[in-house]
């Protein structure tokens, strides 16, 4: 069966709520189930996604549930949950983070980076508009299409992620792994606390610092893991 | 997809208790500083501010009196300690005229005893960076035996000034582009930390077309060649041979792109992480580029550099002992 044909089939019991996005033949749909009213998201992939298989497996509080990947003749299908929020970059619109707030979503973003580190995958795309804080205040990190697992022997031969957000290794020059996400981590603090890129505005204070850290050229500079980071941030309480 | 945020402008807003920031009125946590705005807990948490507010100020009010005492203490000392003196002295004359010299010991060793703690009380002062004028410290000794103390105090003000000074530069690294200096006058680099460098550019036209990248500028390890180092439109069309010291770990995107004329390329070390797009263009011209590797150069990442001019020249690799 290909990808079109599955996604048909769905409409026989979903319809059609909205198209999130469409770009590089990856579609993302959100549908609606006709009877119970209940909101799902299909993404299509050309290519297999190992990262979803993965996630399968994975119930973390700051990633979507991911129901079910259905591998095709040509690509894939993932069934995941919709997550009814507004996304970080949506607030950035209205106006920039405080500290403590920032500080929160951060860390659930990095609860999210630990869980998927620990499983040996990356997620190389993390930035405002993959940061969904639902209804309830809960942070979830979303889009895994750039995600790879990590390897020993390997440099990123393609070049995926987002330019601001990509470190230098992700651009070629080395493998990525845990330390890539660390470096779009600090990147997304910055941006949450003052709006900008850390090469344009850095924040102030110590969370200056962190940032410093995590954008270090060399990855052996930046914090080990997202945990460490996770940490640096809560050494100092101000509320 | 933002249900509750749709009528973002609309909607009646209130403030957040916490960062006073503009809020939905139904909204449940506040956006900018994620506080969860569940009645039961606003309460509680103004509560706890209310009671921290109240400790922080008693701890201040404890404080002020600590220091106020403190000080009123060491001003007081000095009159206690000569008054303690004179009148030890005229126990110690009256005594000496009934019994001998144990109490005249006794005396003495109280008189050095108040010496010393004044001396002490003397260091405080001088400890004070912002107390510039040692004069300040030596008018609470009265007595010529405590004349000493204000040269210390100024002393340890000297002390601390220098070491301070000495901290000041270790603390910030800065990243500012520079050019080389006498002898490495045909590059430009920046340095990244206290002991490395990386090479960002080329200045100055090489005439034989040998660009030899010294192992050490300033003391510090050259670690990498930077994205577009040597491809620069005065610079590219002279490189011939490039050697490439034995600490250069990376060398980035582009940085040989358009190098029309490299034909040799002499790598003294392990250089691990070479971007694929390193050589890109390089040697079209030419036809060959040679890839002079040395014998410690296990890690043979150069095959991406075949990719280099869309497959319109090999490059050959060549073991060398550099």
């Amino acid at each position: 069966m290909t990808v079109e044909g599955y996604i048909k089939g769905l409409f026989d019991t979903y319809s059609l709520v909205s198209v999130l996005s469409e770009k590089n033949d990856c579609c993302v749909l959100r549908i609606r189930n006709k009877e119970l009213g209940k909101d799902m998201v299909v993404h299509s992939f050309p290519r297999s996604v190992a990262a979803y298989e993965e996630l399968c497996r994975i119930t973390c509080e700051n990633l979507p549930m991911i129901y079910d990947v259905i591998p095709l003749e040509d690509g894939q299908v993932v069934l995941e949950e919709f997550i009814d929020g507004i996304t970080v970059a949506q607030v950035m619109e209205s106006g920039k983070y405080k500290y403590l707030g920032a500080r929160r979503v951060l860390k659930g973003v990095l609860n999210a980076l630990t869980v998927l580190h620990e499983r040996n995958l990356v997620h190389r795309d993390v930035k405002p508009e993959n940061v969904v804080i639902d209804k309830n205040g809960r942070v979830v990190l979303i889009d895994f299409n750039a995600s790879r697992r990590i390897s020993a022997a390997s440099k990123d031969t393609v070049v995926m992620g987002t330019v601001g957000y990509a470190s230098p290794e992700q651009l070629g020059v080395a493998q990525s792994d845990a330390r890539t996400d660390i470096y779009a981590a600090g990147v997304l603090l910055n941006v949450m606390l003052t709006g900008k890129h850390p090469s344009e505005q850095i924040a102030k204070g110590r969370a200056g610092g962190i940032v410093r850290r995590c954008t270090q050229v060399n990855p052996n500079d930046r914090y080990p893991t997202a945990a460490k980071l996770a940490e640096a941030l809560n050494a100092f309480h101000l509320r | 997809m933002h249900t509750i945020w749709r009528h973002w402008g609309k909607a009646a807003m209130k403030k957040c208790p916490v960062c006073k920031a503009e809020i939905e009125d139904n909204a449940r946590f506040c956006l900018y500083c994620m506080t969860s705005l569940d009645e039961k807990q606003a309460v509680k948490k103004q509560k706890e501010k209310g009671r921290m507010r109240t400790a922080i100020i008693a701890a201040l009010l404890v404080l002020v009196l600590a220091t106020g005492s403190v000080w009123f203490v060491l001003r007081r000392n000095p009159a206690s300690v000569t008054a303690g003196q004179n009148s030890s002295a005229s126990i110690g004359v009256s005594a000496s005229q009934d019994t001998d010299s144990p109490s005249a010991d006794m005396s003495r060793s109280r008189g050095t005893e108040a010496s010393s703690s004044m001396s002490d009380g003397a260091d405080i002062g001088g400890e004070d960076p912002q107390s510039e004028d040692p004069t300040g410290s030596g008018s609470v000794s009265d007595t010529d035996s405590l004349a000493s103390a204000p040269n210390t105090g100024s002393q340890t003000a000297d002390s601390s000034t220098a070491s301070s000074a000495a901290q000041a530069p270790v603390s910030s690294v800065t990243y500012v582009y520079r050019q080389a200096q006498k002898g490495d006058d045909y590059l430009s680099w920046l340095p990244i930390d206290e002991n490395d460098i990386v090479i960002t550019g080329v200045s100055t036209v090489s005439e034989s077309g040998e660009y030899v990248i010294p192992e050490t500028i300033d003391g510090k390890t050259v670690i990498a060649i930077m994205g577009n180092a040597f491809n620069d439109e005065q610079i590219r069309d002279t490189v011939k041979k490039v050697v490439v010291p034995a600490n250069v770990k990376s060398i980035w995107d582009h940085a040989f792109s358009m190098c029309y004329n490299l034909t040799d390329i002499y790598f003294c070390g392990n250089a691990v992480y070479t971007s694929p797009y390193a050589f890109a263009l390089a040697s079209r011209r030419t036809g060959t580029l040679t890839i002079y590797c040395s014998a410690d150069c296990t890690d043979r990442n150069f095959r991406y550099y075949k990719n280099c001019a869309d497959g319109s020249y090999d490059a050959v690799y060549e073991e060398w002992n550099g």
